[in-house]
């Protein structure tokens, strides 16, 4: 008894000699009770096992997606949970994907019910041209659900042709289950890519790319570094952009989208982003954002084509031994993003043609990481795009 | 599970810590060792017999002294060592049992000791166990001696050492985590760009980047080992001493990795006659030295070169041109600021085609192979990295470290340290808390 109070003692007496430990528990302990104060309302979108990490884990990375302690008096926002489960209750044979943040229309409002077969649905909302959807659409296989709607009219003052736009729509949804292990789901098919496939590309000159503007992630970045594109065209790039965060911040240190597209006019668009949106979200989540980008930069540039640029795919090596950054996840996304491409002021170039082995996979010759190219091969990206021209 | 993770700073510490300095004192170096046992098995389970058998194998070879049995053992130490670098060389690295390299040096180590007689009581089982398995030193060193470890005696647990451990811990994780693991990046984009793309300012930003990224890799890691040996009772370990304040190449490897040197030189090169039988023998000496030195770190061609050039500039500074370096200290600080960066750029490209292309692009007059970089790159570089060239070279001159030294105790350092930590700790959220989420593409 006489022992362990001297024991306390002692330690009592030591304390003052330990003054950084003592401030790195306290200011621990605060983190942590910022973190569990947090769990509920600002870090509830944040996994967190807390048998690996620490809670005070929440907090920092809640400060990497721009969420801040002092918000934890600030935040209003209904609990998305709340909202999940809400979806849930008016759904109950549909998987909801609990609290995604780019939950897709088709989960939440129950159309995922639809069948897997091929529907062509057509609905007309003013004179259609004859030969667009007849024959030929009906007969193929096509592997995706197809909607087609006619938009005679000009939304919301923006150019549309007074053509179709056909909308893919997906053949099924992502289950809760592939949520969790954060598998892209392939929930197209292939009816964007073989739509985009259709269109005939056209073989360009450099000067081709003067009014060219680039946008996209370090692959981009390699792409102005070490080609000679940047002599023609406008880049737009940071490593690790994805479509979430292209309509968000600054980008590159240079300027926000709007901003850039504000000035100066541009005749040409690419986009090449989705390496990095791996494992984060859904496909149909991806694919909303990636709509979303499209919009925003219609409106801005009416009379700009836009090139949606296929996600480069990984090596074998990287592909075989990653469960995120694999190609079975990319080409669920790059089928996804296809269906975007209209073939008209949208359109869709899989750089993969040109880089793959025949398996599909990145080649090795002319990758160190298995993700990017070698600064030597970028000039093969600018002959491929000067390959694939739309004039 | 390494110092700069989650599951050490957050869970494994702070429990051992705690069970420690909860138990009495006379069971605490059970606890260690059991704490250091547990530890090895999180980051190596499968492989984890041959350390218990080569732990039995060495005290039971050991313990009664005998000249024959030690030889026996220091030979069959360096059997296992030799078969498991080369089945990893030839069958891949996951055949290497993690640690090797430094306990199978620490268990030669305490044989030789003992050979000549330099530990002087009988040890117990456990006691030499934990020497073997310390956890703060099984991993990536410091090959500490058996001697400077007290053990068996009756170790003192004082709050200062707590304080100065941790202290030392923050810095260690400050620089390895603020410094190398940003350092690391160029480094990796020069390589995911390739070598024959980048212009020669920088191929020389990257050789100096990575010369310092791997010596606050290492130096960090080497000052969280000996602050948390500190935290547990031992005495601090030095292991680097400001080697980019060299003015020598023999000079730079007496401060740089000093535990891994000294060992090299009380257990090989002293042995071999070291510099008493003339010049000729001297330098055969250091040669085999600096070859089994290369060998030690790598088994690829460019470890050997490493360590054998090393050996060469040694061996010409013993014999020919070191006496100028040290009357002159500007020649012997840029000698050194010159040479270093390139031996590192050969002990970091295990390729030789690819060290070659590096060489080519460090001086373009050689060849004539042009950069293909845009000239926007490298002050893209320069924005994004100088500040780490700033902190990282002002880090690398002695009288910074020093400063901290005189004046630990303020209540002004405690409040840096604070910061550093907690940074470290949101820099390492991103990296690990969700690798998937914050990979950068």
């Amino acid at each position: 008894m006489i022992k362990r109070g001297r024991t306390r003692q002692t330690i009592l007496n030591n304390l003052h000699k330990t003054p950084t430990l003592i401030l790195l528990v306290i200011s621990g302990m605060l983190l942590t009770v910022t973190g569990l104060a947090g769990r509920k309302t600002i870090y509830q979108e944040q996994d967190y096992d807390p048998v690996k990490t620490p809670i005070v884990l929440l907090v920092f990375q809640g400060m990497l997606e721009d969420k801040y302690p002092w918000q934890l008096f600030t935040d209003t926002r209904p609990s998305l949970v709340l909202i999940a489960e809400a979806a849930e209750t008016a759904n109950d044979d549909v998987d909801v994907i609990s609290a995604e943040e780019e939950m897709p229309d088709p989960i939440v409002s129950g159309k995922a019910e639809m069948p897997t077969g091929l529907i062509l649905t057509v609905e007309t909302t003013g004179a259609m041209p004859a030969e667009t959807t007849t024959g030929s659409m009906q007969t193929e296989t096509v592997t995706g659900s197809i909607q087609i709607a006619l938009t005679g009219e000009p939304n919301d003052g923006i150019k549309v042709p007074a053509e179709i736009i056909q909308e893919i729509k997906p053949l099924r949804s992502t289950t809760q289950e592939e949520a969790n292990r954060y598998i892209s789901v392939d929930i197209y098919g292939t009816a964007g890519v073989e739509r985009a496939g259709e269109y005939q590309f056209t073989p360009v000159q450099e000067d081709y790319f003067d009014d060219a503007l680039f946008i996209g992630d370090s692959r981009t970045v390699g792409l102005r570094d070490y080609s000679s594109l940047a002599e023609h065209a406008d880049f737009l790039c940071e490593t690790a952009l994805t479509v979430y965060g292209l309509l968000e911040y600054e980008i590159g240190k240079e300027a926000t989208l709007v901003e850039k597209l504000e000035a100066k006019d541009y005749g040409k668009i690419y986009l090449s982003v989705g390496i990095n949106e791996l494992g984060r979200g859904t496909t149909e989540g991806y694919t909303e954002k990636y709509r979303e980008v499209i919009d925003t930069i219609r409106q801005m540039e009416p009379e700009a084509i836009i090139i949606i640029q296929a996600v480069l795919k990984v090596s074998e090596e990287k592909s075989n031994g990653d469960a995120i950054f694999n190609n079975s996840n990319i080409e669920a996304r790059n089928r996804a993003i296809a269906t975007l491409a209209d073939n008209q002021t949208i359109f869709y170039v899989d750089i993969n043609e040109a880089m793959c082995t025949s398996a599909g996979f990145l080649r090795e010759d002319i990758t160190h990481d298995g993700v990017h190219l070698l600064g030597s091969y970028q000039e093969e990206t600018k002959q491929f795009l000067m390959a694939h021209g739309v004039v | 599970m390494n110092f700069a993770e989650m599951g050490f700073i957050f869970r494994f510490l702070p429990v051992l810590l705690v069970v420690t300095y909860l138990t009495p004192k006379r069971f605490r170096e059970k606890i260690l060792l059991v704490g250091s046992l547990v530890f090895y098995a999180f980051g190596e389970l499968r492989l984890m017999p041959v350390l218990l058998a080569a732990m039995v194998f060495n005290f039971l070879l050991g313990y009664r002294r005998r000249r024959g049995l030690i030889i026996t053992a220091i030979v069959g130490d360096l059997l296992l060592l030799v078969s498991f670098k080369l089945l990893s060389a030839t069958l891949g690295g996951e055949y290497l049992p993690l640690g090797i390299s430094f306990y199978i040096f620490r268990m030669i180590s305490w044989q030789a000791d003992l050979l000549n007689g330099e530990i002087d009581r009988k040890e117990k089982f456990s006691d030499v166990c934990l020497y073997f398995c310390l956890f703060p030193q099984i991993l990536s060193g410091p090959i500490m001696r058996y001697g400077d470890g007290e053990f068996g005696r009756s170790r003192e647990y004082r709050a200062e050492a707590i304080e100065a451990g941790v202290q030392y811990f923050i810095i260690g994780l400050g620089m390895k985590v603020i410094l190398a693991d940003r350092l690391a990046i160029l480094w990796n984009d020069l390589q995911t760009v390739g070598f024959v793309s980048i212009s020669t300012p920088l191929a020389w930003m990257g050789a100096i980047g990575y010369s310092m990224q791997l010596y606050f890799d290492f130096w960090g890691y080497s000052l969280m080992a000996a602050g948390i040996g500190m935290m547990v009772g031992f005495k601090f370990i030095t292991n680097f001493n400001h080697p980019y304040a060299a003015r020598s190449i023999g000079d730079f490897y007496r401060r740089w990795h000093m535990t891994l040197g000294g060992w090299f030189r009380d257990y090989v090169y002293i042995p071999m006659g070291g510099s008493r039988w003339g010049a000729g023998r001297t330098a055969v000496n250091l040669l085999v030295v600096w070859g089994l030195t290369g060998l030690w770190h790598g088994s690829g061609i460019n470890f050997i070169i490493w360590g054998l050039v090393l050996g060469g500039l040694i061996i010409l500074e013993k014999l020919v041109y070191g006496r100028l370096l040290q009357k002159v200290p500007v020649v012997g600080h840029l000698y050194v600021l010159f040479l270093i960066p390139l031996s590192w750029v050969v002990f970091a490209v295990t390729d030789l085609g690819q060290l070659g292309v590096y060489f080519s692009r460090l001086f373009p007059f050689v060849t004539s192979a042009g950069g293909q970089a845009n000239p926007g790159v490298l002050s893209a570089y320069l924005r994004s990295y100088g500040w780490l060239f700033v902190v990282g070279g002002l880090l690398c001159l002695p009288g910074l470290f020093k400063l901290f030294e005189r004046y630990k105790k303020r209540r002004v350092v405690t409040l840096l340290l604070i910061p550093v930590f907690w940074v470290s700790i949101f820099l390492l959220a991103g990296a690990s808390g969700n690798p998937f989420m914050y990979l950068n593409f």
